[in-house]
């Protein structure tokens, strides 16, 4: 439904994207993930059409990104990075302008309705009186009345209160249970823990690795906070993690520490043995620490997967 | 109930039919509406600006076409002076259409005109693609070139608007004064001037389609068409930059020659070429970019 084939696009101040190359199934959910600068945004607007790719090509629906742009925009719903709107508009003027855009699709219009009650939007309020997190919920409006097959956001819940986030991300699952094919750029570990089926992680430009969720769920690491009796003890521990494969630093504050554990449990208890431990607990990785990992240590951790 | 089927079959045909007959056109509507709605502010107070500067001094020729003092005053300034303000060296000043050539139609309307087109030209395109708002019309199933179309009809739109008004204005003025003039050619200034408008809007269009930014998109225009009065006002200041007046548009638009009844329909053709052949420039130049919204 969206391919990527060697996409390339690097502006003159170096940033950009290089050789990327992905392909999102029918029906699908899939994430992108990276920090800000990765080449996220400039990835979208590649999917979209409004930039023009160096080498490669990007197709949507079949459609060639560039030369089709316009029929690839008939299928897509789309929603920018960053919510910019004509003040002097209210919100309904600014939906119907979309509305008439699309083609003024009469379904649409009740649509429309529904999700404005639905996400609680003033939409008769003029939009220079909004606040950025209602703007926001216009722009999820905008681009979900439409009724898409595929979804194309870009860092969709941004300054979205929780429950909106909650209802935003209940708002995917039902178009994921229709079958529809979501690619959505994201910070927001949650949502994309508990919405998508495949991430893409992106490292200045270059695609590190696309996994399955199930994947990076199993390559979690085991983390383990830790509070020794004395420096010394401390010093000891330091010292056999640096020496015992499989063990790793990943905090380091005196007494208290956090170590990670891939693999077996052994070398840790064994390293443990003769330590006054005045308390130990087991926390697992969230998909964020997993994601930071990546950044820190390319080769570590969730890079067992299909490394690009 | 088979009746309110047949009912709501019935409008969702039509609805299906506007579709469809949106999805033919070679400009958006719906774009086009919000466009102009947003711009209808800015067109009431310049079209009331000009229109009321018209009628103003058609209401005070009157008296200054009855004093023999003015008249000899309006004499008395040399050539030069008569070139920065318009003013052909041969016209009779005491005349209405010399008066209202200089006091409005040659300088003060073309630089208020300017300001308006250069403005509104990168409030459509350049200033809409930094703020990010292009964003929606390119996410929506049209072409560029239908996105840079609809926006040069509003620019259009505009132009044709503020010279209508105008010279409705001045021409009811001088209605109510009792001033005799020949509707016809005040019709002719009418359609020469929106040719006039419609090129030097639609270059600063073309700028704010390609320019990398809404400040150089600005500057360019501005610099051409700043270019353009420098070399018509020099041109005129003596026979020996004469020929610089071959280089500037400001050569077709001689409001008070088109008055007197000395100006060829040549030039409206030559300007309305200009703005046709930017305006196709504009949508190729806005279909070859990046816009990075």
């Amino acid at each position: 439904m969206i391919k990527a084939e060697g996409l390339t696009k690097v502006y003159s101040s170096g940033q950009g994207v290089q050789g990327l190359s992905f392909r999102v199934r029918e029906g699908e959910a899939f994430a992108f993930l990276g920090p800000n600068g990765s080449g996220k945004t400039t990835t979208i607007r590649l999917l979209m059409g409004f930039i023009r790719p160096q080498s490669g090509r990007a197709f949507v629906h079949g459609w060639d990104s560039w030369r089709d742009a316009a029929k690839v925009k008939e299928v897509t719903g789309y929603l920018p990075g960053e919510i910019s709107l004509l003040e002097t508009m209210s919100g309904v003027e600014f939906l119907n302008l979309i509305l008439g855009m699309h083609g003024g699709q009469a379904r649409a219009r009740k649509t429309k309705d529904r999700l404005l009650e639905r996400l609680a939007v003033p939409a008769q309020q003029p939009i220079g009186k909004m606040s950025k997190g209602m703007k926001q919920k216009l722009g999820v409006v905008s681009a979900f009345m439409l009724d898409p097959r595929i979804y194309i956001l870009d860092e969709p819940t941004s300054g979205l209160d929780p429950l909106m986030q909650k209802t935003f991300v209940e708002m995917i699952l039902e178009e994921k249970s229709r079958g529809k094919t979501i690619f959505m750029s994201s910070h927001m570990f949650p949502e994309v823990e508990r919405t998508c089926d495949q991430a893409g992680i992106i490292r200045a430009g270059k695609l590190a690795a696309v996994q399955s969720m199930a994947q990076l769920r199993q390559s979690r690491r085991r983390l383990f906070t830790l509070e020794v009796g004395s420096v010394e003890d401390a010093g000891r521990v330091k010292e056999g993690v640096a020496r015992i494969e499989g063990l790793r630093l990943v905090e380091d504050l005196g007494r208290h520490m956090t170590l990670a554990v891939n693999g077996k449990l052994n070398p840790l208890l064994e390293l443990l043995s003769g330590i006054d431990v005045k308390e130990i607990d087991r926390k697992d990785a969230d998909l964020e620490e997993i994601f930071l990992e990546f950044y820190r240590h390319p080769g570590s951790g969730a890079g067992d997967g299909d490394c690009l | 109930m088979r009746e309110a089927w047949a009912g709501r079959a019935r409008k969702e045909k039509e609805e299906e039919e506007e579709d469809e007959e949106e999805e033919r056109a070679i400009m958006s509507k719906a774009l086009y509406r919000a466009m102009l709605k947003l711009n209808v502010g800015k067109i009431i107070g310049y079209a009331s600006g000009n229109a009321l500067y018209g009628l103003l001094l058609t209401t005070v020729y009157p008296s200054i076409a009855g004093s023999p003092a003015a008249a000899e005053i309006a004499g008395s300034f040399p050539a030069t002076v008569k070139s920065v303000f318009g003013v052909s060296d041969e016209a009779d000043l005491s005349t209405f259409e010399s008066y209202i050539s200089g006091q409005f139609f040659s300088r003060i309307w073309v630089l208020v005109m300017s300001v308006y087109g250069i403005g509104t030209a990168q409030s459509l395109l350049a200033d809409l693609l930094e703020r990010g708002f292009l964003a929606y019309p390119l996410a929506a199933p049209l072409s560029r070139r239908e996105i840079a179309l609809t926006q040069s009809a509003v620019l259009l739109t505009g132009c044709a608007t503020l010279t209508g008004v105008t010279l409705l204005g001045v021409t009811w003025g001088c209605h109510r004064q009792g001033i005799g003039i020949s509707l016809w050619r005040y019709y002719r200034l009418g359609i020469l001037g929106f040719s006039f408008f419609s090129a030097l809007a639609s270059y600063s269009l073309f700028f704010s389609a390609v320019a990398p930014g809404r400040g150089q998109a600005l500057f360019w225009a501005a610099g051409l068409t700043l270019l353009f009065y420098g070399l018509d006002v020099v041109a005129g200041l003596s026979d020996k930059f004469r020929w610089l007046r071959r280089l500037t548009l400001f050569r077709f638009f001689r409001p008070q020659e088109i008055l007197t009844g000395q100006s060829s329909t040549r030039d409206t053709l030559i300007l309305l070429g200009i703005t046709a052949g930017m305006l196709v420039l504009t949508a190729e130049g806005f279909n070859r970019r990046d816009l990075p919204v």
